[in-house]
């Protein structure tokens, strides 16, 4: 029921620990509600406008949990300029997420603005 | 059973169940020229009687298995089609008499969606909800009865949570008012002893592929004393008493009947073996952090344990254990995204039941697959509480 991207992805997903609080060029997000079983929580080491390390907490079911992981991949290494750009359209289509997950998509989106506006 | 290392462990026989080699190959004798292949109605030759004799055999066969006479067996596609040409049946037969259905909330789709349409033509429709362990209780029909109501409706064993319900009560509340009883025994197979020579349920619906038999073939029970009468649901021919037109499908009854045997020669034993594996899964399973069984302890059959894992989604677990083939929910549903209605009848949180999976264990699950299964289970749970972090 899942496709192979989707599966890839979510197998791929594992646990690093977060940095302490207050790490230099760490910039944090939280979206969702933990309540509700939908939640992430996104954090990147940005140095030199450049994203170089992404690390995450993840409440939700397989898409989800493949999207962040995803994004991890894909954000690793650009720069904060591409974060900026990255749209829910987009990584549904990479990922070939189902039109009724079109939210995990937009979540991880979301997340990622809120980062990308604390930086500037 | 894994048919090999890269086969998945297959813990879904509450879907369906292989066929049993043994009852293949009586069914391979009825389809080809050197077989019995005639057409059961065809009286005037040899390859007629053939078959006539061949399905006259497995009715009996059928019958004898689950307490009933030969001629109150109505072979069907399935039990879908059973519990359609009884409930549609039922209901509109004794329309003249009352328009009160009895049915509970934890039915199979093949029941409710019945319903659903009865209550869309006019019919009144009392939806008894189970308690919090998924039992229905008598008290609970007892109160729904009303001077109209022509016919109750309840499963025996639970397809999502395996909980048994209390039919012999039951029955004798429907006898006392003079009610149909229809019981949807899908599941019920070789999982409960099936006597209907003791039990005093009108109709009673029945599945090939639960127990070992092949898909698209099952039974409908109509009791000949006192007889329960039906409008059949479609024409064409006076096979089954007229009640299911259509040219017998002579493999499929053959099927049925030898599953069924089969099922009930071997009752024992099989339970046993249900019963060790149980012993082992259950405990393993529940010994992990926020993992509850959802549904009776007691008052359900070993085959199935349906637990949730609290705080996790089962969609996303099910994915990340392709070593394992399980459900969540029942497999009609498996492919929606709504949460089980079963779950949410006995009180879980829409978030509680998309946390819950469905493992049914089967004649062919070893110890070793059990014990593979757990390590499995317990490695992804703690990755996706990880995961979540605290
Ligand atoms: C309780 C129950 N009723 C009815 C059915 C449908 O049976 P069948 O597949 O033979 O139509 C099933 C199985 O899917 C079931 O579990």
């Amino acid at each position: 029921m899942y496709n192979k991207q989707v599966l890839t992805y979510l197998h791929q997903a594992t646990v690093t620990s977060l940095w302490p609080e207050g790490t230099a060029g760490v910039f944090s997000a939280e979206v969702g509600l933990k309540e509700s079983g939908t939640w992430i929580k996104l954090c990147v080491y940005i140095k030199d406008s450049t994203i170089h390390e992404v690390r995450y907490r993840v409440i939700g079911g397989g898409y989800l949990i493949a999207t962040v992981e995803w994004v991890n991949e894909y954000l690793t290494g650009k720069s904060l300029s591409t974060a900026e750009v990255l749209n829910a359209k987009f990584i549904v289509e990479v990922l070939g997420l189902p039109p009724q997950r079109f939210y995990c998509a937009q979540m991880i989106v979301d997340a990622v603005r809120k980062i990308v506006r604390q930086t500037i | 059973m894994a048919a090999n290392d890269f086969e998945p462990i297959y813990l879904d026989y509450m879907a369906t169940t292989p066929v049993d080699e043994s009852v293949a190959e009586e069914m391979m004798r009825c389809l080809t020229i050197q077989g019995k292949f005639g057409n059961p109605s065809s009286a005037t030759h040899l390859y007629g009687w053939r078959a006539q004799n061949t399905v006259k055999g497995a009715r009996e066969l059928f019958a004898a298995s689950i307490g009933a006479m030969p001629r109150e067996v109505i072979f069907t596609s399935g039990a879908t089609e059973a519990n359609n040409l009884a409930i549609q049946g039922a209901a509109r037969f004794y329309a003249k008499k009352g328009r009160h259905l009895i049915t509970t909330s934890i039915e199979h789709k093949a029941v409710l969606d019945v319903f659903h349409a009865l209550e869309k033509e006019g019919f009144a429709i009392t939806w008894v909800q189970p308690n919090s362990e998924g039992i229905i209780s008598v008290d609970a029909i007892a109160a729904a009865i009303t001077p109209q109501t022509t016919l109750v409706s309840t499963m025996w064993v639970n397809n999502e949570i395996g909980t048994i319900q209390p039919i012999a009560d039951i029955a004798a509340l429907t006898r006392q008012h003079g009610i149909l009883l229809h019981v949807d025994a899908a599941q019920a197979m070789g999982k409960v002893a099936v006597d209907l020579s003791q039990l005093p349920v009108d109709l009673m619906s029945f599945s090939a592929h639960k127990v070992y038999g092949p898909k698209g073939s099952g039974a409908l029970f109509v009791r000949d004393k006192p007889r329960a009468r039906l409008i059949p649901l479609f024409w064409g021919g006076e096979q089954e008493q007229g009640l299911r037109a259509g040219t017998l499908a002579t493999h499929q009854i053959v099927g049925i009947a030898a599953a069924f045997h089969r099922a009930k020669l071997h009752a024992e034993e099989n339970l046993n073996h249900i019963r060790r594996l149980n012993a082992i899964f259950l405990p393993g399973l529940l010994a992990l952090e926020g993992v509850t069984l959802n549904g009776s302890r007691e008052q359900r059959v070993p085959h199935n344990i349906n637990v949730c894992f609290q705080g996790l989604h089962a969609e996303a677990l099910l994915m990340s254990l392709p070593q394992i083939a399980v459900s969540a929910g029942s497999a009609c549903n498996s492919a929606q995204d709504e949460p089980s209605h079963v779950l949410k009848a006995i009180g879980l949180s829409d978030l509680q039941a998309r946390a819950s999976l469905r493992f049914s264990l089967g004649r062919y699950t070893t110890e070793a697959d059990i014990k593979r299964a757990l390590e499995a289970i317990q490695r992804e749970v703690q990755r996706e509480r990880d995961l979540a972090g605290k």
